[in-house]
């Protein structure tokens, strides 16, 4: 049951909407000639062959990825050649004092040759390193992480690249450089077990404080002194013969590291 | 020289918060590997199993004075292989852990040297050479299940011209003959008595 005054009124809108596209299409500036006898029709990119025809209307009938198929429809390609990327490759000027220049013997130099990796010294001997600081140690075990790291690099390295033979010679230089190492951590050692049996006996010792708290070394004359004041506080007689020897102690409190050694061993002695 | 570097290095402060556990003497070994398809920003590193990203980023800052904004880490796994060459029981080396760190400073790797004589490399090659071929039988023998024969071999000359010899007696253009003299009993059993 059509509506007459519906039905012309959608009748319109066809006719009007076929006008507008004409005189939109004729006001665009036109970039295929077009026949100016053509009405104007619906407007579609599709070809009319292109819709595929199966059984059923399936649009994905016979598209499989197991089998490979591919899409069935044909694919706008295009046959235009594809732009290739520039052969550009941006120079990168690595600053002087890189830090990384460390994995390397120096700055811009790939690897040692065998012949120089073959020329070192011998390890430090635990002898010698007995008589250096902490200080000295610790500079000494991380020169040698870091010869360490740089002979592993250049294994590395060469095996990557196939350059030939010089494994032997970094081998045998690491090997070096651990004994180094070794010898750090046995003086090392030494070190705290000497530190260990000197804490025993200062718990023994008069003379160190070990609570923290005050000066950890006092000389046993000092605190014979410091007695000897306090039990002659109201003695008046006395007070002449402290102040003489006040005066004799003033002169024994120099400095205790330029008290000669003769006088700590009279001490002893009195001990 | 590092106390020194590590003098110099405490005025300066990184971009990231340093770890607070102090390790005075550590024993790490890390190895800084090539990749050239990597971005210049980029470092990669074989690094123990035990270091996480942070540890990297602090030892590289404390070591070198290399300053990170980023770490990732891979570890590999390795096939299984079989001890005493190939011969006792199986067992899975263990995984190699590798990171890669994003540099404040771009690094680029130098060129490979053009004159490899001083590593030796003709020599290398030769022995490289020599021994691919030992091993490839040797593989053949026992991976694969073939026991390598000499007629799978290249040809040699001797072998050609033995070939062909061999194909002109049978073909008859050559007849075999011999100047020892046989025993009597071999000229009587033998093809020399029917003839």
């Amino acid at each position: 049951m059509t509506n007459p005054t519906t039905f012309t009124s959608s009748v319109r809108c066809v006719v009007h909407t076929a006008r507008s596209q004409r005189t939109l299409l004729a006001s665009r500036p036109s970039i295929f000639p077009l026949p100016t006898t053509q009405s104007a029709a619906s407007f579609s990119t599709s070809s009319p062959h292109q819709k595929r025809k199966t059984r059923d209307n399936n649009r994905l009938r016979g598209v499989s990825p197991l089998r490979r198929t591919g899409p069935r429809e044909p694919l706008s390609v295009s046959y235009d050649p594809l732009p290739k990327p520039a052969d550009y490759k941006p120079k990168i000027t690595v600053d002087k004092d890189h830090g990384l220049w460390g994995f390397f013997p120096e700055q811009g130099k790939l690897m040692n040759t065998p012949e120089e990796d073959g020329e070192y010294g011998r390890a430090w001997t635990a002898n010698e390193l007995r008589q250096k600081s902490w200080e000295d140690l610790h500079a000494l075990w991380w020169a040698c992480c870091r010869e360490r790291n740089r002979l592993a690099t250049a294994n590395a390295e060469r095996s990557r690249a196939k350059m030939g033979f010089g494994e032997y010679e970094t081998n045998a230089r690491d090997d070096v450089v651990k004994r180094t190492m070794k010898a750090i951590k046995h003086v090392l050692t030494e070190r705290y077990y000497l530190w260990e049996d000197a804490y025993e006996l200062a718990k023994q010792d008069p003379e160190i404080n070990l609570s923290g708290k005050g000066e950890a070394y006092t000389p046993l004359y000092e605190q014979q002194e410091e007695d000897f004041l306090v039990k002659e506080d109201g003695d008046v007689t006395a007070a002449k013969e402290a102040s003489t020897s006040q005066k004799a102690a003033a002169d024994n409190l120099v400095d205790p590291s330029t008290i000669p050694a003769s006088k700590p061993s009279e001490q002893a002695q009195k001990l | 020289m590092a106390e020194t570097a590590v003098g110099n290095l405490a005025r300066r402060l990184p971009n990231f918060r340093l770890g607070k556990k102090k390790v005075f003497l550590p024993s790490h070994v890390i190895t800084f590997l090539r990749r050239d398809n990597q971005p210049p920003n980029w470092a990669h590193f074989e690094v123990p199993l035990t270091f996480t990203k942070f540890d990297l980023r602090d030892y590289l800052w404390n070591l070198y004075g290399v300053e990170t904004t980023k770490v990732r880490s891979a570890v590999q796994q390795h096939k299984v292989e079989r001890r005493q060459g190939g011969r006792g029981a199986l067992y899975r080396p263990p995984p190699t852990k590798y990171m890669t760190a994003e540099l404040t400073r771009p690094f680029v790797w130098p060129e490979v040297p053009a004159d490899l004589q001083p590593w030796n490399k003709d020599l290398w090659d030769a022995r490289e050479k020599s021994g691919n071929l030992a091993s490839k039988t040797q593989r053949a023998r026992h991976e694969e299940g073939n026991i390598g024969s000499p007629s799978k071999d290249p040809i040699t000359f001797d072998r050609r011209e033995l070939r062909q010899r061999a194909q002109k007696y049978l073909n008859g253009q050559l007849t075999w003959e011999t100047d020892a003299k046989l025993d009597e009993k071999w000229r009587t059993q033998g093809g020399a008595e029917k003839k």
